[in-house]
């Protein structure tokens, strides 16, 4: 606060951090220049969180140092921070729920102004004073973060958005010299991303930013400096434009070029070993055509609703044996709810769902993976108590036949190799791309004819989403898998999907074969958080 | 990007900090801002009808206030370290032990005076509250239950193992506190304790009330709310989990010498788990985490045997039925509300007040006592 | 040294006890993630209903697999009626749940058989084994209750880490929603968790009783040990809760032998904090969580 600006530096020299027998960081160094803002970037499990979490005291480093204005910063503790400059943003937020907005914020200037315990506890006009400065400091970086308006209300029942913008706020309330976000954009839609952007960039100057991203659309337009971290260590620095080209970081951790549009890509996949081939989209259309079409899962006027909210307005949708249907929309859309309706763990309020002609409206989930509908849930799929082998075993319990149990799991360590080495572990040391890849897996066990997919490429990097998309294509090719994709990441659903649906707030907005739709330029704007073709470069 | 329904506006404040001239007298909102003139306003509207309803009761019934009160004390406390920061204290029942023997022992074996006594038994059982909240603050959940059952369990056989001490089984008497020659000579005995005891639980509830409202309540909150995110914001979580523990230790503490005096006895035999088990569910039939909730607790935990007691002797029942159907109707009384109601009295009647005004299409008047007690209960 | 041979042996035996109980509570914690206060109660129901058995044909084993049957059902029949009401919600609101039903098991059983103690009948000779001419504190009775305990706790045991009821148990109390996703019928498995842990407690009841005899609240302090050494070990193993009754049992024994009997809550309570400051999870438990 007010200190010279020449000596709000962080050096972070050659940090290494062992977790058991993981290099979670590998003599890390890192410089931020005062005032700049610096992205990290890498792949899933490169160890950008880590390296957040050494920073901020959470984990202590096995080798190396740390130093804040000259200082170092070994056996700081996290609550100690604030009061040196130092302000973190949480991943996924991480709000207090059960506080409104202000109050929020309030904890986070805690430290700016504080009356003695005894005059608060009096009452005396020297705590209300105190308060008063507190909460006009909190309405003011609400107003910075350019959500005022939500001040009274409580953080829990706020929208996404803006619960980050109100998490922004609680960080820059005492005035940090230091501000360390982690994934400012993840979960926003492309509208969103921007103005977090537009905020990010006028922190410049006053204080030293340092973010951790997946989105390359944040970090490229906000950054003067970029990061990259893979597998513990740091293999490139320099301005964004630097690393996009460097091909260390290509190969690591973006694989093909993802800002081309979906239309180019499409052919010119290379696949990666492990993961099966994803065929050119004419092929599988030809195949289909051939076989006759005959719908694998019908949706009709389904509602599905949260409390008040309509989070399923009368959906209607037809998924054919053996394609990729792409669900997509922004955040909040109902894509997810969509799916937890037809998958049996979210009861409908009005409608039908029929599979394989059968209807399956209103049946228990349990019930609803016995008839041949595999689901893939959004987020921690993966069962962190139990070992890589039990949550395979656990995919195949329902079924009777035990001999073909066995055979099914051998498949399923066939497909994910990575994950036959670590059968024995606990799955909650896994990194976030074989977590993904243990939950399709343990949903393939149960040998679906159709699988329910809920944003497989969340969290994950661009390559790792590349493979797994490549494998859903592969799989459905190979042995006919229908496919219902739910994803955030327009461009990398369309390039494997036959046809796409566009969610908006609950309802159907666009349907159509999956050319069409990611050629529309207005869709792709407005619903699918994609640039239009004159945003992107 | 500002969303939503319009903001309750924050009363008249000034913006830098600095002190700007308050809007003139006849312009502010029902209740004076200084927490101070508020908290002594309130008190005294307190202490007026608490005087009148008592001058109403009978000496059985002035009995029942006084114990309401040093249950609201303890409840109180309880509140605040279980709802508002999130830690089960299985244990309160033994602090309530606590304040009560160092009470008898100071007025009985030292000779001091009640006021006193009070207030060194409520430092005490705050100082054991701090040991206790050391120990709690490295646990979590059922671990913590566990100790402070322990606790509950363990600390009354102190009583018997120094009987010398603690006066064993029989424990300590204290001579009842004489009414003042002021209020005449047949002031009832009953009435007087009650005054103090109520007079000793709006201390309370307007010390707590103060601090609920601003650093200390929204700190509770927040670590109870998300451990990580609040050591970010520059809270010292251990520390001030702890310190929810002191209070609400010395609230118990409170309580408990209230008991004493009321009692004019402390002994082990009022302090078994069943007390520890009786404040937990007070405190959560009355709603967690609101000092109003407390106190419909308090009204839950005296009367509720009282009526259950008059069930029993209605119907004539056979002694072995009648001695346990109190317990019977308690036990169903409560899985009753914690299914059907589980956020206590108090969290319906905010419900169903914010379910009015919704319908009524407008912010509602606010009522004088919502504006001392809302922010303690704002958590929801 | 006789002595302490004494206190050893009876340590072993009472050890065991709690570690039915803690055994019980911690198969509830892991189904469910609720702490079953109404253990004791439940427990303290099905010895009567053993007790009515044996008393009304005379033979001690039909009345022991009753009690153990009448276990399971009731466990199951709580769950489904009670619990299920408060499963998803605030971890507080099931610790009242189970304290009201606690109460409520209290005033039933007191009204119906009443407060007076009855005696219960042990199935072996409660008279010490004679080694070397001294006839020590351990009986064939005591000997019964450690092979009982233990032939439960390896059932139970390979249950739950070799069987796929087992995983499926485990999956059920983990991760609930996935778990339904992979075919499991989650409230089954829920069901059958808590039958499976009040049979383990009617098993601590019929073998205490006795030395407590039988009435609504003698078996009280059976709740408070069984949950002691169930923290001790840990609440999420069951290994723990084995271990945990033992040194529970074995202090406990110390304590009451050499420092007098009214120090025994004491005594578990100064065990208990110290070993939760050493270490706050128990001394088994497994698996890290990163929180961050």
């Amino acid at each position: 606060m007010g200190s010279d600006e020449s000596a709000s530096k962080l050096e972070i020299d050659s940090v290494s951090v062992r977790f058991g027998g993981l290099r979670a960081l590998d003599q890390v160094s890192i410089d931020a220049a005062p005032g700049r803002i610096i992205g990290v970037i890498g792949p899933n499990g490169a160890g950008k969180t880590t390296l957040f979490n050494v920073v901020c005291g959470f984990v202590r480093p096995d080798a190396g140092t740390l130093r804040w204005r000259g200082r170092s910063l070994a056996g700081v503790p996290p609550h100690q921070l604030a009061r040196l400059g130092i302000a973190r943003t949480l991943q996924g937020v991480r709000l207090f729920p059960r506080l409104s907005a202000v109050e929020n914020v309030m904890v986070g200037g805690g430290h700016l102004h504080r009356p003695w315990f005894v005059s608060t506890l009096l009452g005396l006009p020297r705590s209300d004073r105190a308060e008063r400065a507190l909460r006009a400091a909190a309405l003011e970086a609400l107003d910075q973060a350019g959500v005022a308006g939500v001040a009274e209300r409580m953080a829990g029942g706020l929208p996404y958005a803006i619960q980050k913008r109100v998490g922004l706020a609680r960080a820059l309330v005492a005035r940090p010299s230091l501000l360390l976000l982690d994934e400012p954009a993840g979960g926003l839609g492309a509208d969103e991303v921007a103005g977090v952007a537009e905020l990010i960039r006028r922190l410049r100057g006053s204080i030293t930013v340092m973010l951790v991203e997946h989105r390359m659309d944040l970090v490229m337009s906000v950054c003067d400096d970029v990061a990259v971290l893979d597998a513990g260590a740091l293999i490139a620095r320099g301005t964004p434009g630097q690393v996009q080209a460097d091909p260390r970081v290509l190969s690591a951790y973006l694989g093909d070029r993802t800002d081309e549009p979906a239309r180019e890509r499409k052919s010119a996949d290379s696949p990666p070993e492990s993961a099966p081939t994803g065929s050119p989209r004419k092929g599988r259309r030809q195949r289909t055509a051939v076989e006759g079409k005959s719908a694998a899962l019908e949706v009709e006027d389904l509602v599905a609703t949260y409390g008040p909210v309509r989070a399923v307005d009368r959906v209607s949708l037809n998924v054919d044996s053996g394609s990729i249907t792409a669900v997509l929309g922004a955040n909040g859309a109902g894509k997810t709810s969509l799916l937890r309706t037809v998958s049996g763990l979210l009861a409908p309020r009005g409608g039908r769902v029929s599979y394989g002609g059968k209807d399956i409206t209103g049946l228990p989930a349990e019930e609803v993976v016995r008839r041949g509908l595999g689901h893939v849930p959004e987020g921690a799929g993966a069962i962190a108590e139990l070992t890589v082998d039990e949550n395979l075993r656990l995919g195949s319990l329902w079924r009777r036949d035990r001999r073909d149990r066995a055979v099914a799991l051998e498949e399923v360590y066939d497909l994910f190799p990575r994950l036959r080495e670590r059968r024995k572990q606990f799955a909650s040391s896994l990194s976030g791309g074989e977590r993904q890849m243990l939950s399709i897996g343990r949903a393939l066990m149960g040998r679906p004819q159709m699988l329910l997919l809920d944003e497989p490429s969340l969290g994950l990097a661009p390559l790792v989403t590349e493979q797994i998309m490549g494998l859903i294509s592969g799989l459905s090719e190979r042995s006919g898998l229908t496919v219902l994709l739910v994803e955030q990441n327009a461009d990398s659903a369309l390039s494997i999907a036959d046809h796409g649906v566009v969610l908006n707030v609950g309802r159907v907005v666009a349907a159509a074969d999956a050319v069409t739709l990611a050629g529309d330029e207005q869709l792709r704007h407005a619903y699918l958080g994609l640039p239009s073709a004159q945003d992107s470069e | 990007m500002s969303v939503g329904a319009k903001p309750r506006q924050p009363p008249a404040q000034p913006t830098a900090g600095t002190g700007a001239a308050p809007p003139p007298w006849w312009r502010r909102p029902r209740l004076p801002q200084q927490t101070l003139a508020r908290s002594i306003l309130l008190a005294l509207v307190f202490g007026v009808v608490l005087y009148i309803v008592s001058e109403l009761f009978g000496p059985f019934n002035d009995l029942r206030l006084a114990t309401g009160a040093y249950y609201f004390a303890a409840l109180a406390g309880l509140t605040i370290v279980t709802g508002l920061n999130g830690q089960i204290s299985l244990g309160h029942g033994a602090l309530m032990m606590v304040g009560a023997y160092t009470t008898a022992l100071l007025i009985g074996r030292e000779g001091w005076a009640l006021a006193p006594a009070l207030v060194a038994s409520a430092l005490t059982t705050g100082a054991v509250g701090a040991l206790l909240g050391g120990v709690a603050a490295r646990l979590r959940g059922p671990y913590l239950a566990g100790a402070t059952l322990a606790f509950a369990v363990g600390l009354p056989a102190l009583a018997y193992q120094y009987p010398n001490t603690f006066g064993g089984a029989n424990g300590l008497e204290i001579n009842p506190p004489t009414p003042p020659s002021a209020l005449g000579a047949n002031f009832p005995l009953e009435r007087w304790q009650a005054w103090i005891a109520c007079f000793g639980a709006l201390i309370v509830y307007v010390l707590l009330a103060n601090l609920l409202h601003g650093r200390s309540g929204r700190a509770f909150r927040a670590v109870r709310d998300d451990e990580v995110a609040a050591q970010i914001a520059g809270l010292n979580v251990g520390r001030t989990q702890v310190a929810a523990f002191v209070v609400s230790a010395a609230c118990a503490g409170l309580g408990g010498g209230l008991l004493a005096m009321v009692d004019s006895l402390a002994a082990p035999g009022a302090f078994t788990l069943t007390l520890s088990l009786a404040l937990i569910t007070g405190v959560v039939v009355g709603g967690l985490g609101s000092l109003a909730g407390a106190v419909w607790g308090a009204i839950v935990l005296v009367m509720l045997p009282v009526w259950t007691g008059d069930i029993a002797g209605a119907f004539s029942l056979p002694t072995q039925i009648q001695s346990n159907l109190p317990l019977i109707l308690y036990g169903l009384i409560l899985i009753g509300v914690i299914v059907a109601v589980p956020e206590g009295i108090q969290g319906a009647l905010r419900a169903g007040a914010s379910a009015a005004e919704r319908r009524l299409g407008g912010r509602g008047h606010k009522l004088a006592s919502e504006n001392l007690t809302n922010a303690a209960q704002k958590e929801g | 040294m006789s002595r302490f041979l004494d206190l050893t042996l009876n340590g072993v035996s009472t050890g065991m006890i709690y570690a039915s109980v803690a055994l019980a509570l911690v198969l509830i914690w892991r189904a469910t993630r609720i702490v079953n206060f109404a253990q004791g109660g439940m427990l303290m129901v099905t010895t009567f209903v053993a007790l009515a058995v044996i008393n009304k044909t005379g033979s001690y084993w039909l009345g022991f697999f009753v009690a153990l049957a009448s276990g399971l059902i009731f466990g199951a029949l709580v769950e489904r009626v009670l619990i299920r009401r408060v499963e998803g919600g605030p971890p507080l609101n099931a610790v009242i749940a189970t304290l009201a039903l606690l109460i409520l098991l209290q005033g039933a059983a007191g009204a119906i058989w009443s407060a007076t103690p009855r005696s219960f009948p042990p199935p072996f000779s409660i008279r010490g084994y004679v080694i070397n001419g001294h006839r020590v504190l351990f009986s064939p009775n005591d000997l019964f209750t450690v092979i009982a305990v233990l032939g439960v706790a390896l059932g139970l045991f390979g249950l739950f880490k070799r069987t796929d009821v087992g995983l499926r148990m485990r999956a059920s109390a983990f991760a609930p929603g996935i778990a339904r996703l992979e075919g499991v019928r989650v409230g089954r498995m829920l069901t059958f968790g808590w039958a499976l842990a009040a049979m383990a407690g009617s098993l601590a009841g019929v073998l205490v009783a006795p030395a407590v005899f039988v009435g609504p609240n003698n078996f009280d302090p059976l709740l408070v040990f069984g949950f002691t050494a169930a923290v001790i070990g840990g609440l999420d193993s069951p290994l723990g809760a084995i271990v945990g009754g033992l040194i529970l049992g074995l202090c406990l024994s110390y304590v009451s032998g050499y420092l007098g009997s009214a120090l025994v809550t004491l005594g578990a309570l100064v065990i208990l904090i110290a070993v939760l400051m050493a270490r706050p999870s128990g001394l088994f438990t497994s698996t890290r969580t990163r929180s961050v």
